[in-house]
């Protein structure tokens, strides 16, 4: 427990600009994210526009991210998972814990929808790494036209870098629109499966489509960018990517 | 088949009603609302708002179309990419593969091809924005952004419009491919002087929205770091605000007191750049909201998308005045009915439990008891009632304490009229700073005190004796101590935190 409290202090220390060891109820907090999952590393996410400082981590676990909320009022840990949000705020005078259990980021999605989940993702990055294969997940949405209109070239660009294509649709998207443009556009049914995933979910992808995610069998390879590339520029980008 | 008909007419009749009580339960008056047009078919979500007028430029099934928000009106303008307007109004510009487009604009027909102002064959490229550096008379001069076909690539073309010709006379002044060619920046817009940029930049880890100023030699430097990743950014006229949509997910727990999320809606946020502080614009359970772009006058437009697919007003372009929009309004205090026999906790109860019906049907979403209590509290009359009378096996009360539906209605009766107008639901807990010192009496105190304390009568509430608390006889030697102890235990109200103001206006009141 001990060497787990160090290590976990540690990889605060070296990404974020607080040390979590000072941090009211320190030691109830890495508790209960121990019992939780195995982070990968905190990395701060929010710190300048509020008074809290908010760090997060995937983990071990695939669709498995923790958060936590450093607050004057006290801190908060989170756990995002497929199925449900955990929410335990530390009083921060007896470190006594309050409980929340909300549904999970995505759960406005019907479960008898056809979507990809974090398991689909999960039996996907199996089969690249068994493969040693290089993933390129795209993202369209039917309210975004430099979605669909250019995704012929994003399926020629996977196919000259032999990358596995897989697409996914927005989670929040009309079903008719996507239905029309798909129609229009001559999409295949297969594109039109929602992105019902916590992974995809904390990686902030959905404000904006497309989006490109290169993964392989280790896991995520890039940073998630957002926004229409054209052949050129994503070639150049994906080129660049692999290299480091 | 005469059978099949009536099973129909039955089966259609119920869907109707069961939409409309759900509608009549759920939706919430628009905070700031100025107007509100419905759009015909499938939109884009990124569109425009002209700065001077009601009109708004959008892309719909293909289509580049102005609408007049008003009037409903909409005529095409050629171009199948997003269209966005100069600010004189009289133009559209529209960015394509083989170069970039200029269209006037009519106000009571549809714009042809072979009217293009300017075609612009030297900048290609997508997601354009307009900034007016210069401005004499009837001449403007436009930075214009494209992101181009290269990797790191930002373009910019610079244009002198003449707005006293029509259509207003279009040349090119400039031409610079590679502004801020050092940082991989994506989604950039630029600011209405053009002088800034707003950008989320790629290669920070998690990436991030941020403020640059664009310098003499073309390059970024980063002003302000928004510490979120966020939609496309809309600069405000002034260049004092911003506005972007953003997950609600991602971002109502940093800002705001309460810790309950709302699951995955999109909500539009402003920001003052100033003193970087973030008011929420719209809520979740009217739909999403995407793409707000600023008017001249600082009103906003944006997009929204309710979800309901068979509905006219699935899609709507929504014109908000933000200076009307005063955050997260809540009245604390328990609208608790004298008709009921039973204490003010029990009421509490039952208020919370409706509150949480009324989460579950229309966010379709569990809360919390103390949030539940805030919505139950804060639902209009009217809202209250209908929901005890369409949805009460929804309301779970507590087993060891149960009323009847006659007993709700009464509860939801003694909300006032007043209320029924004014309040609007809402998630956050937000306690208002200047109130009334009986009203935060009752909002805060009266809950747990049921001793029948005089609230409303100081001299009263002076003498009255402070049975609690250890060196103090009276409620005036009590209240002070209890308000201003550090020692969280001690201290009171124990439901929630009073501001200073609050504390004041009470200390004030039995001094």
């Amino acid at each position: 427990m001990i060497l787990a409290l160090v290590l976990l202090s540690l990889s605060f220390d070296s990404q974020a600009k607080e040390p979590l060891k000072q941090i009211p109820c320190f030691n109830e907090v890495s508790d209960l994210q121990l019992t939780w999952e195995t982070i990968k590393g905190w990395k701060t996410i929010a710190n300048d526009v509020s008074d809290q400082t908010i760090l997060q981590s995937g983990t071990d676990t695939f669709g498995v991210w923790i958060e936590l909320i450093i607050a004057k009022k006290g801190n908060t840990l989170i756990r995002f998972a497929p199925e449900h949000t955990e929410i335990v705020s530390f009083n921060k005078k007896d470190c006594t814990r309050n409980v929340r259990i909300q549904p999970g980021p995505l759960a406005f999605i019907q479960k008898n929808e056809q979507s990809v989940t974090d398991a689909d993702l999960n039996i996907w990055i199996k089969d690249l790494d068994s493969r040693s294969v290089t993933g390129l997940l795209y993202t369209w949405s039917p309210h975004m036209n430099l979605s669909y209109i250019n995704l012929d070239e994003v399926i020629e660009v996977a196919k000259k870098l032999k990358l596995d294509l897989k697409v996914v649709l927005d989670p929040r998207a009309s079903q008719k629109a996507a239905e029309s443009v798909a129609k229009k556009y001559k999409i295949p049914d297969s594109y039109l499966k929602r992105a019902r995933s916590v992974e995809l979910d904390r990686r902030e992808i959905y404000t904006h489509y497309p989006s490109y995610h290169l993964i392989n069998g280790k896991g995520w390879i890039n940073t998630p960018r957002l926004g229409y590339d054209s052949p050129k520029k994503l070639i150049e980008y994906i080129q660049e990517e692999l290299k480091k | 088949m005469n059978l099949f008909k009536l099973t129909l007419f039955y089966f259609l009749a119920f869907t109707q009603t069961t939409l409309a009580q759900h509608k009549a339960v759920c939706n919430i008056p628009e905070p700031g609302l100025v107007l509100k047009t419905n759009i015909e078919g499938s939109p884009n979500y990124f569109f425009r708002a002209f700065p001077d007028s009601d009109k708004v430029a959008y892309n719909g099934d293909g289509t580049n179309f102005v609408m007049n928000m008003k009037t409903g009106e909409k005529f095409s303008v050629p171009g199948s990419y997003d269209p966005v307007p100069l600010f004189d109004s009289k133009t559209l510009t529209t960015s394509s593969d083989i170069g970039f487009y200029f269209y006037p604009v009519h106000s009571n027909k549809e714009t042809t091809k072979e009217e293009v102002n300017l075609f612009d064959k030297d900048l290609k490229g997508t997601y354009q924005s307009v900034g007016e550096i210069q401005k004499i008379n009837s001449i403007s001069k436009y930075r214009i952004i494209v992101v181009g076909s290269e990797f790191k690539q930002i373009s910019y073309a610079e244009y002198l419009a003449d707005s006293s010709t029509t259509p207003s006379r279009i040349n090119r002044t400039k031409l610079k491919n590679g502004l801020c060619a050092e940082k991989d920046l994506k989604l950039p817009m630029i600011s209405k002087d053009g002088q800034y940029l707003a950008a989320r930049e790629n290669n920070a880890s998690p990436p991030r929205t941020k403020i640059y100023r664009i310098t003499a030699e073309d390059t970024c430097e980063e002003i302000l770091d928004l510490g979120l990743a966020t939609g496309k950014v809309d600069f405000s006229f002034d260049g004092r605000k911003i506005v972007f949509h953003i997950d609600t997910l991602q971002s109502v727990d940093y800002f705001n007191d309460a810790g309950d999320s709302t699951v995955g809606n999109m909500n539009v946020f402003e920001m003052d750049l100033k003193s970087k502080k973030i008011k929420q614009l719209t809520y979740s359970s009217n739909g999403h909201s995407y793409f707000p772009s600023y008017r001249r006058d600082g009103k906003i437009v944006f997009i929204r998308n309710t979800g309901e697919e068979d509905s006219t007003e699935k899609y709507s372009f929504i014109l908000v005045d933000p200076k009307k929009i005063k955050g997260l309004q809540i009245d604390e205090q328990p609208p608790l009915s004298t008709e009921l026999n039973c204490d003010a906790n029990q009421q509490k109860d039952a208020l919370s439990a409706i509150g949480q019906a009324w989460y579950k049907i229309c966010a379709k979403a569990d809360t919390s008891h103390e949030q539940g209590f805030i919505l139950g509290a804060n639902l209009s009359r009217e809202k209250c009632l209908d929901l005890v009378q369409n949805y009460s096996d929804s309301i779970q009360l507590p087993t060891s304490w149960k009323l009847e539906k006659k007993e709700l209605i009464k509860l939801c009766g003694g909300m006032s009229q007043a209320k029924s107008n004014k309040t609007q639901p809402t998630i956050k807990k937000i306690v208002s700073a200047k109130q009334d010192p009986v009203s935060i009496f009752n909002s805060k105190c009266a809950v747990c005190h049921n001793d029948n304390e005089p609230f409303k009568d100081p001299e009263a509430l002076k003498k009255w004796p402070a049975k609690l608390t250890k060196g103090a006889k009276t409620w005036k030697d009590a209240l002070p101590m209890r308000l201003k102890s550090k020692d969280e235990a001690f201290r009171m109200p124990k439901g929630g935190e009073l501001t200073q103001d609050q504390i004041n206006t009470l200390l004030n009141y039995i001094d």
